[in-house]
């Protein structure tokens, strides 16, 4: 496990990571920024990185990152090819093996009003992926009614564990469990959060029968996956516009059934959000799923039946 | 009877010597002629499919003969092992032995590493200009040496001759 993430780093600096890389489990993130001291966020706490590769609470203590360091990394992740990673630099982050992800910054290149790339990269912050395999659990059995699946939106502010959920149902919905026998699910993955894919290929285990459409928009990648996957289930994350929840009422009407995700504390906050007139969510979605954190943890906080 | 076909021998001798010569002269071209085409071949992918240059190594692998086949297959196997190597010391030692078995000049080799040194260019034109750059020095190289061909051809050939008429008339 270890290994797998020092493999983001060119061999003359593994040295200072077999520490940080040893802890991956319980590893959330890393940053590195030019001239400034690395990061690390370890269950949810930000510690500071020494020059011996020791964690430290001491800002003082805290071993910076150079320029030519981060930009080593990001050429090592890149393969020596940058250039073959032009639409991950353009759009600002890239999906590793393993489902990380890493989120670069620096100066961007503008052409004809649009990002051309970065250059001069000056920060990396790297995800580290953790597929919590069970964590819909006790969800599932509130997902399907009389055996039919319905459809369900989970809503809650950033961080609360939506994309953790969600993928985790696809999981469960896909394989089959006690409820219902496995579906056929369509993943539109357009930030590879979900499934995590690297070279087409999830990281994450999605289950035995989805397909995951990688790094597409979301309201073409519902039409596409209906006109060439036939899913019995779509499945999105962050539904953020009106358009995404009409393709989400084509994909209905088709007979498909709708597991989604939006930012959001309530009904009332994700409809003013995104421009949603009253009542239009209720439209499409059955079930809506409402996640909180107490004390740290993730939980559900709600769960309300609409119609 | 004996004397005469000595000195045949020794004039045979001295013929297949300056042969020799002109073997590793036109080996040499033939061999600037080959990493030429593995480096058009990798130029042609990353311009195509933009793919990353151990991938590219793959692919272009696929199209070739052995040992460069298996060298680079070699490359992009060790690259998608991440020991942490950069691609350029890892294309270096996986195909320095196959080039030094061939009958080339340090700078020959130097030529065809020149692109691997230069790395990291997020537009794949300016890395697609730095194989040309090597595959232009290697065809000019090729190109001298095929000017030079019929003449070093006339002179080895009249050379090894001469001397080993001269040896002849010496020993005689």
């Amino acid at each position: 496990m270890g290994s797998e993430l020092m493999e983001l780093f060119p061999r003359e600096y593994r040295g200072l990571w077999g520490r940080v890389c040893g802890a991956q489990e319980h590893l959330q993130e890393i940053r590195l920024r030019a001239e400034k001291p690395v990061a690390v966020l370890l269950r949810g706490k930000e510690w500071f990185v020494t020059g011996q590769g020791e964690w430290t609470g001491d800002i003082q203590k805290a071993r910076c990152a150079s320029s030519k360091e981060v930009r080593a990394v990001l050429k090592h992740i890149c393969d020596y090819s940058p250039y073959a990673y032009e639409d991950e630099l353009r759009r600002g982050y890239m999906t590793l093996a393993g489902g990380h992800r890493v989120g670069i910054v620096g100066e961007t290149v503008m052409s004809g009003g649009e990002i051309r790339t970065v250059k001069n990269v000056s920060a990396l912050n790297i995800r580290i992926a953790h597929q919590i395999k069970g964590a819909a659990d006790d969800i599932v059995p509130l997902l399907y009614e009389r055996g039919v699946l319905q459809n369900t939106l989970i809503i809650s502010p950033p961080g609360c564990g939506k994309t953790t959920l969600l993928r985790d149902m696809i999981r469960q919905v896909s394989d089959g469990n006690g409820y219902s026998e496995g579906l056929t699910v369509g993943v539109v993955d357009e930030r590879s959060e979900l499934a995590g894919c690297y070279m087409g290929i999830p990281q994450n285990d999605m289950g035995v029968r989805t397909d995951v459409l990688d790094g597409c928009p979301k309201q073409l990648g519902m039409l596409m996956l209906l006109r060439s996957m036939s899913p019995r289930v779509i499945a999105i994350d962050e539904l953020g516009s009106a358009e995404e929840l009409q393709a989400l009422q084509v994909a209905s009407v088709c007979g498909c059934n709708i597991i989604a995700t939006a930012h959001g504390v309530d009904r009332k906050d994700v409809e003013r959000r995104f421009g949603f007139s009253a009542g239009e969510l209720e439209k499409v979605f059955r079930l809506l799923i409402y996640l909180c954190r107490k004390n740290g943890n993730c939980v559900v906080e709600k769960i309300e039946k609409t119609g | 009877m004996l004397k005469f076909a000595g000195a045949g021998l020794i004039v045979y001798g001295c013929v297949g010597i300056g042969k020799r010569f002109l073997d590793v002269f036109r080996g040499r071209m033939h061999a600037l002629q080959d990493l030429s085409e593995i480096l058009e071949l990798l130029m042609g992918v990353i311009a195509y499919e933009k793919s990353s240059l151990p991938q590219c190594c793959e692919r272009v692998a696929e199209h070739i003969r052995p040992p460069f086949s298996e060298k680079l297959k070699n490359v992009a196997k060790r690259m998608k092992n991440n020991e942490g190597e950069n691609f350029g010391e890892v294309f270096r030692q996986e195909t320095i032995e196959t080039l030094t078995a061939y009958p080339l000049k340090t700078e020959d080799i130097e030529d065809f590493y020149a692109f691997s040194q230069k790395t990291g260019f997020a537009d794949s034109e300016a890395q697609v200009r730095t194989i040309k750059r090597s595959i232009e020095k290697l065809q000019q190289e090729r190109q001298r040496l095929y000017e030079e061909e019929r003449d070093k051809s006339r002179v080895v050939t009249g050379l090894s001759l001469m001397s080993g008429l001269l040896l002849v008339l010496i020993l005689w």
